[in-house]
């Protein structure tokens, strides 16, 4: 056998590969049923004719968009398992951008280290930098961003806590106020190895948490700590 | 006739063996600077690839030619019968084992399905392919009409049913990002329209992650009211209307392909638990419904290794996403139809060796026995 033999052979197949020069349309038809909330909302169509061209995002049941009417990605965790960072594929749109704030300001306690935050992160801090499985996170949400009775129960199950709602609200005056929620006493005596305390900061047009989440001993040894910075949150300029 | 027993010789056996062993070493050392998607398309994907000008052969061609070759041999070396009935199963099984590699590969799907709770989808989403959606309306049940950005060359041109509009391919880009007007140094001829502004397109470095890349397509349009040209990236966001001649409208938009799945699938719970005192999850399932018909559903559970699989389709619980309000499960989505393809080879070619042994074994035995 030699390789002149196997040039006629080698160039079909090539051509062969190269075969299936039109443009193939496919057909198909995609449903999408939104969350419960969601569907309760009247339909919406767009019309393609309209002056800016595109569609209006309140429209975007089979888009990649998030509707108005459509559960809240912001304060989205890093995504978990196998998937990594591919959790978004198809729903990018989906993603808030990252918030542009940078008229929050803090006073840190001492010893703690404070990182720029990422996606609807502003800033994490550490109260114990060697241990980064108890983290403080500062989170800007635009609205109300759920109700009250909402995010605790999402938090207690969080840390293993039963998903009651009827929680002690402490208010509380810093810098700004703010209502101030601990699960530190509860985690203690159930035997939890994780708690959560958090601040929260009802604003005009947004809602700040901090959220202090972590082992509940590190959580408890540093909780006046942590009301030091709630208490010094203050947006930038406002004292001036 | 003896042109043709070249298909058949052993050397180009060998031969074969010899380079796809050469295009594994080559494509595993080629990963590491490239990643694995680069070297899985230019080695194994490819019929051909080029090392400056010198062209080689591909593990697509190199495969072709095994298989070309193993059925020669079953046809030209064992014509003699049954004889050696170890042999033909091994040749078959040997066989099967490459068709079913191609029919894979032919018609395999590997794509990604993620819903929240209470949200439902009928159509998963590719990881790495792209293409440029077309429907008249945007209801939450639509039909769209769509070409594969993979089949967009510059130059090519292509319309879709149901209207006079027609596209011609100016650029196309697997990685690219979109130009605002004031970001360019000279004035345009022709303005495209994009709904993010976009009027131009800057093509970037591959990265070594294709699932993270933002294609970028612009097209010459005929038949659009006041459009000439359209720029499309995933970054739009939104649609692109176009107003046709009679008045009608017509949106446009580029975004992850998607595959029809044979079933309807709503989210109804996501749970997940660690492992104490981690973050680390140590398990997590969603409970699905699953509706196959207008009055066929069921419920199923898919959790981590255990997947569901229905008509070729396969769901596996890959990931997850939580967010202050809501979460979201993520489910890898495979279509397989030759699943069982391999294990079947398997079984063929083992039976095949074992006959093979058996019959040499029973010929030597009987060889002894003469000369005693």
């Amino acid at each position: 056998m030699s390789v002149k033999h196997l040039t006629i052979p080698v160039f079909a197949v090539l051509f062969l590969s190269s075969c299936g020069s039109q443009v193939e349309v496919r057909e198909y038809v995609e449903v999408v049923q939104l969350p419960q909330q969601s569907r309760m909302m009247p339909p919406q169509v767009a019309t393609p004719t309209d002056p800016m061209r595109a569609a209006p995002l309140s429209v975007a049941p089979t888009m990649d968009n998030l509707p108005a009417d459509h559960p809240s990605l912001e304060g989205m965790h890093p995504p978990m398992g196998a998937a990594g960072a591919n959790v978004m594929a198809g729903r990018e749109g989906e993603v808030p951008a990252a918030p542009v704030v940078d008229d929050v300001a803090w006073e840190l306690p001492p010893g703690w280290e404070s990182k720029a935050g990422s996606g609807m992160r502003i800033a994490e801090f550490y109260p114990e930098p060697d241990k980064p499985q108890a983290l403080v996170t500062l989170i800007a949400l635009s609205g109300s961003a759920g109700s009250m009775p909402a995010n605790i129960s999402r938090w207690r199950g969080q840390v293993g806590l039963n998903p009651t709602t009827e929680m002690d609200i402490t208010h509380l005056d810093g810098k700004q106020h703010f209502e101030f929620i601990t699960f530190v006493d509860e985690s203690i005596s159930l035997g939890k190895e994780q708690t959560i305390i958090a601040a929260i900061y009802q604003q005009p047009s947004r809602t700040l948490f901090l959220k202090f989440m972590g082992p509940t001993d590190i959580v408890a040894a540093h909780k006046l700590d942590f009301l030091q910075l709630a208490g010094s949150l203050d947006e930038k300029g406002a004292g001036q | 006739m003896k042109k043709l027993m070249m298909f058949a010789s052993i050397r180009l056996t060998v031969f074969c063996l010899f380079w796809l062993t050469v295009l594994t070493f080559w494509g595993t050392v080629y990963q590491v600077d490239h990643g694995i998607y680069e070297a899985q398309h230019r080695f194994f994907d490819s019929y051909i690839f080029f090392v400056g000008i010198l062209p080689l052969p591909g593990a697509m061609l190199v495969m072709t030619l095994l298989f070309i070759n193993l059925l020669f041999s079953f046809f030209v070396h064992y014509q003699a019968g049954w004889r050696m009935p170890g042999l033909m199963l091994i040749h078959i099984g040997l066989m099967m084992m490459l068709l079913g590699g191609f029919f894979t590969k032919l018609t395999g799907i590997e794509a990604t399905v993620s819903l929240f709770e209470g949200e439902g989808r009928n159509a998963a989403v590719s990881r790495t392919e792209w293409e440029i959606s077309y429907s008249n309306e945007l209801h939450a049940v639509q039909a769209y009409q769509a070409v594969d950005l993979s089949d967009l060359r510059k130059g090519r041109e292509f319309s879709f049913r149901d209207s006079e509009l027609t596209f011609k391919v100016l650029e196309n880009y697997e990685h690219a990002k979109g130009l605002q007007a004031v970001e360019l140094e000279e004035t345009l001829e022709v303005t495209p329209s994009n709904s993010a502004g976009f009027v131009a397109l800057e093509e970037l470095d591959r990265l070594k992650t294709p699932e993270e890349h933002t294609p970028g397509v612009r097209l010459q349009v005929e038949g659009a009211k006041g459009i000439q040209e359209i720029v499309l990236t995933p970054r739009d966001q939104r649609p692109l209307g176009l107003e046709l001649e009679d008045g009608s409208g017509r949106f446009i938009m580029l975004r992850r392909k998607r595959y029809e799945l044979p079933l309807f699938m709503v989210l109804n719970d996501f749970s997940r638990s660690y492992y104490p005192g981690t973050e680390t999850p140590e398990d997590y399932r969603s409970l699905i419904t699953v509706h196959l018909g207008e009055d066929i559903e069921r419920d199923v559970i898919i959790k981590m290794n255990e997947p569901f699989r229905i008509n070729g389709w396969t769901f596996f619980q890959q990931s997850f996403a939580v967010t202050d309000n809501s979460e979201m499960s993520v489910f890898a989505v495979t279509r397989n139809f030759g699943r069982l393809v391999p294990y079947w080879a398997t079984g063929i070619t083992s039976v095949g060796l074992a006959m093979h042994f058996l019959q040499m074994q029973w010929m030597q035995l009987k060889r002894r026995r003469k000369k005693a």
